[in-house]
């Protein structure tokens, strides 16, 4: 289970000809993911999705506020052991792209601390579930763009951790391809998995997300399941509900810090 | 750090910079293709264009009642060798402009004068020809007239003949001449060999979106830089072998060669470099070590290939500026020497390949450079930010190459900009502040602190900081005071034992270090202090207590930003033997600055530091009454042991003073 407390990011903010100032991306955001459940992180650009996510992955150290991770009866606080935990995975993340997905994995998997033969077992059983023995040992620059989403995906699933974090992993995608992602969330979840993930894809969260938080100017506007959220707002479908809470804000600010 | 993490990363590291085509071409061609190509196609040319200048026929044109004897000599035919063609022309010189004749020879009376181009180089060899038919014809006119007065022609033309004998072994010869060049080009292929590898693990890795991968894993910063290092001395510590094997290649090649034509062959034995290439080879190895950590610590701040190519243009330049350093003769390897980065392994090369070992210089070089290099890692490993390279708002950049309308007004400097001020204030101090005082002397002095404290604060200005912040222009709370002048005591106390811990590993670097206050001499006490004392307490404090510390402050921890300040405070004063002491100082007076949030402690103890430097030369029998310590020339161990305790106590009286942080508390209050 990953729980995050009263997450805040502070970054300067750099306009022309203005004096430099602070302002929060992330302005006190809690949540918590539970195993076998999947979390939409929901909201425009420049609300603090990535940052979020960021924090939680622990690429990123907050401000304030604090992130740990529940597993096998233990609470972890520590960046390396929560990272031990977590699959992340967002369109930042590049593979290397002169080494094959073989090599790379087996890179990944020593440094998360398995054996050579767990590796070779792991490596075996993912590039079954991901399809992906055809292009194991092609170098990644070789791949096709499904090819290594699948090889970024796999990169995640080496340690086989009990948390994924997903940055808008189906952006640009195809329909094959980010349905094939959709689904491995699903099996992922099924598996009793904690999933939280970022997306602009209304109706794809709609199916998929057991919840969904939205979030916008670094703070929750609205959380809580599909079907509730939808209630409370009278809408028909998450994409309403979504325009009829974004609207109050009025004109926002493109750009952020979606890097 | 985990040592298996490190295999890995480096592994990956390797595997991944040896499959980029670039690198290895750059790693391969450059000595495998390009040193044979210059050395042996250059030289060939160059032989053959000698050889072509020493056979050719010259047109030239003499005056017409130049000597019958003197035009024969020109016309003579010489085999295998230069000739004349005596060319008939109405106007000499304008044929000589056109390039019609080679040269032109004039006569008036016994005066020949030969006219050429130096410009033309086929002029040049005519005339330089035509200047050893002359001699031949001076020769004969000699002869002739000793022939006449009866005297042995030989004899008095030559009554002494001079040989050289060469005892230098042909090794020694040959060592000689590789010594100077040797280390220079092994340097550069050195420095050449890490940059790009260190440029592409670091700005690469980020240019190309992997750096984020990295950070999902479970691994440290340590774990991080030094698996790169690793990867950048290894591709750094090949590069520099097969650059010496080639121009190790090439050197033999073109001995045979010479050696075939000059008809003696073999008579240098090879093994009796053995030794020296043992050591040669832990040099390069050091060296490596050093210049990839220096490297990385340059590159590893850019964001992009672009950035990071232009932090490293000015150290390639420092570097291959020290490493000229062994072509300049006579310069030793003194200890001293032994510590200077780049300069002691050029010269140590060159020494080894003379022969001259010292086994205690040479522990010191290599030594000192994995020492500096490893330093440089765990530095840079300490102070590497990943979240602030990736994520970053660019506060390492410098500031004054921006737009000014872009500049926003308040505000510290960015720590890019430290250093470009530090930079500018280092070049004139060095070039106008030496000038000043070559032609002012004393009062000289006071246009260098003028440049000091000028360049931070037009800067500041320019870039419209918070020249508040920036310089710590605030009142500091009462206790300061006191906290500044037992801090600055014990800091001087403690400053001796330094120097005393200096002179013994050192022996040779204290000689000159009261050279400076020479120039105080014939001028009145008052004047004095003002200018050794309170000028360069106001000017230099504004300099690195106020805008560099700020500087760093903003962007390191306090610890790192107080030793970084005072280090280049220390280095700064030009005077290894004084480097520590005056680093000391430095960092107490930024201990101060900082607890104090105000510039005014650090003045205090700066002044006090120097006056009382200026009153050990007007009063010494003022200063021997107070702290006999301050006046001796050479310490006991007792006096050694007198400085450590109470200066280590007056230091944690003042640092027990600074404590508390009442002062911020009274500000709190205040707000």
């Amino acid at each position: 289970m990953l729980r995050a407390e009263n997450l805040v990011k502070t970054f300067e903010r750099n306009e022309k000809h203005k004096k430099k100032t602070m302002f929060n991306a992330v302005d006190g955001i809690s949540i918590s993911v539970s195993p076998g459940e999947i979390v939409g992180v929901l909201g425009p650009n420049g609300a603090g999705k990535t940052t979020l996510l960021r924090m939680l992955g622990c690429l990123m150290s907050p401000s304030a506020g604090t992130v740990e991770v529940e597993a096998d009866g233990k609470l972890l606080t520590s960046e390396q052991e929560i990272k031990r935990r977590i699959g992340y995975l967002s369109g930042n993340t590049k593979l290397y792209a002169r080494l094959s997905t073989r090599e790379l994995l087996a890179t990944l998997g020593g440094v998360y601390g398995l054996s050579e033969e767990a590796i070779i077992a792991r490596v075996e059983r993912i590039s079954t579930l991901l399809d992906m023995r055809s292009f194991l040992d092609n170098r990644i620059e070789k791949l096709s763009t499904g090819q290594t989403q699948r090889a970024s995906i796999s990169r995640c699933l080496i340690h086989d951790p009990e948390i994924y974090i997903f940055d808008e992993p189906t952006l640009g995608l195809d329909i094959i391809s980010s349905a094939a992602i959709v689904n491995f969330m699903k099996g992922e979840k099924e598996r009793g998995k904690a999933v939280l993930y970022s997306t602009h894809y209304l109706e794809e969260a709609e199916f998929l997300c057991d919840r969904v938080i939205m979030i916008d100017q670094g703070k929750i506007i609205a959380q809580g399941s599909v079907d509730a959220l939808k209630e409370k707002t009278e809408s028909a479908s998450l994409r309403e509900v979504f325009m009829k809470l974004m609207e109050p804000s009025g004109q926002r600010l493109e750009g952020g810090n979606e890097s | 750090m985990n040592r298996k993490i490190i295999q890995l990363l480096y592994k990956k590291e390797m595997l991944d910079v040896l499959r980029d085509k670039k690198t290895v071409l750059m790693m391969l061609i450059v000595p495998l293709v390009l040193y044979p190509l210059i050395f042996v196609l250059g030289l060939t040319m160059m032989a053959n264009i000698s050889t072509s200048m020493s056979t050719q026929t010259y047109r030239i044109a003499v005056q017409e009642d130049t000597d019958e004897e003197l035009l024969r000599l020109f016309q003579k035919k010489r085999k295998d060798e230069y000739s004349f063609k005596i060319v008939a022309v109405s106007e000499p010189f304008v044929s000589l402009k056109n390039e019609e004749i080679d040269a032109y020879l004039s006569r008036e009376d016994n005066e020949y004068r030969i006219w050429y181009l130096s410009s033309v180089t086929n002029s040049q060899y005519a005339s330089s020809y035509m200047n050893n038919v002359l001699r031949e014809y001076k020769e004969q006119l000699v002869k002739k007239e000793l022939a006449a007065a009866g005297l042995n022609v030989e004899q008095t033309l030559s009554p002494i003949t001079v040989a050289y004998q060469d005892m230098a072994s042909s090794e020694e010869t040959a060592g000689n001449l590789l010594g100077t060049v040797l280390p220079f080009m092994l340097v550069v292929s050195l420095l050449m060999g890490t940059m790009y590898p260190a440029i592409d693990t670091t700005a690469g890795e980020r240019e190309r979106g992997t750096l984020e991968t990295l950070l999902t894993l479970p691994i440290k910063n340590s774990e991080l830089i030094f698996s790169k290092f690793l990867t950048v001395a290894t591709i750094g510590i090949a590069s520099a072998v097969l650059n010496i094997l080639s121009m190790g290649f090439v050197g033999v090649y073109m001995y045979r060669m010479t050696g075939r034509v000059s008809g003696r062959t073999g008579d240098i034995a090879l093994s009796k470099f053995a030794p020296a290439l043992l050591i040669g080879v832990l040099c390069v190895l050091a060296f490596a070590v050093f210049i990839s950590a220096v490297s990385m610590c340059v590159t590893a701040f850019a964001k992009t290939y672009k950035e990071a190519n232009n932090y490293i243009t000015p150290l390639m330049l420092v570097v291959m500026f020290a490493s000229f350093i062994g072509f300049i003769p006579n310069v030793e390897l003194t200890r001293n020497m032994a510590l200077i980065p780049v300069a002691n392994i050029c010269l140590l090369i060159r020494d080894l390949l003379a022969f001259k070992y010292s086994a205690g210089i040479i522990a010191i070089v290599l030594v000192s450079n994995v020492a500096y290099g490893l330093f440089a890692v765990m530095f840079l490993s300490r102070i590497y930010n990943s979240e602030a390279i990736l994520f970053g708002d660019g506060s390492t950049g410098v500031q004054i190459f921006e737009r000014r309308t872009n500049m926003k007004p308040g505000g510290v400097p960015t720590t890019g900009d430290a250093w470009f001020v530090i930079a500018i204030t280092a070049l004139l101090m060095i070039y106008l502040g030496g000038s000043l005082e070559l032609s002012y002397g004393f009062y000289g002095i006071l246009g260098t602190q003028l440049c000091i404290l000028s360049v931070p604060v037009l800067i500041a200005l320019y870039t419209k900081k918070d020249l508040k912040k920036t310089f710590s222009l605030r009142p500091c709370g009462a206790r300061y005071y006191p906290a500044a002048l037992l801090m600055v005591m014990g800091a001087i106390l403690l400053g001796i034992v330094l120097y005393v811990i200096v002179s013994f590993i050192l022996p040779e670097s204290t000689e000159t270090a009261d050279a400076s206050l020479e120039v105080l001499k014939g001028h009145g006490l008052p004047a004095a202090l003002f200018v050794v004392a309170v000028t360069p307490a106001v000017c230099e404090e504004f300099l690195f207590r106020g805008y560099m510390f700020s500087a760093m402050k903003q962007r390191y921890t306090p610890w790192v930003a107080i030793l970084i300040t005072s280090a280049t405070f220390g280095v700064f004063h030009m005077s290894p033997a004084r480097f520590f002491g005056t680093a000391f100082l430095g960092a107490c007076n930024c201990y101060l600055v900082y607890k104090s949030e105000s510039i005014i402690p650090g003045m205090l103890m700066h002044v006090f530091n120097n006056a009382l430097s200026v009153l050990v030369m007007y009063r010494p029998d003022l200063v021997t009454k107070v702290l006999p310590v301050l006046a001796k020339d050479t310490l006991s161990p007792a006096d050694t042991c007198f400085c450590l305790v109470v200066g280590g106590l007056l230091v944690f009286v003042a640092v027990l003073l600074c404590r508390e942080g009442t002062n911020q508390l009274i500000r709190e209050k205040k707000e």
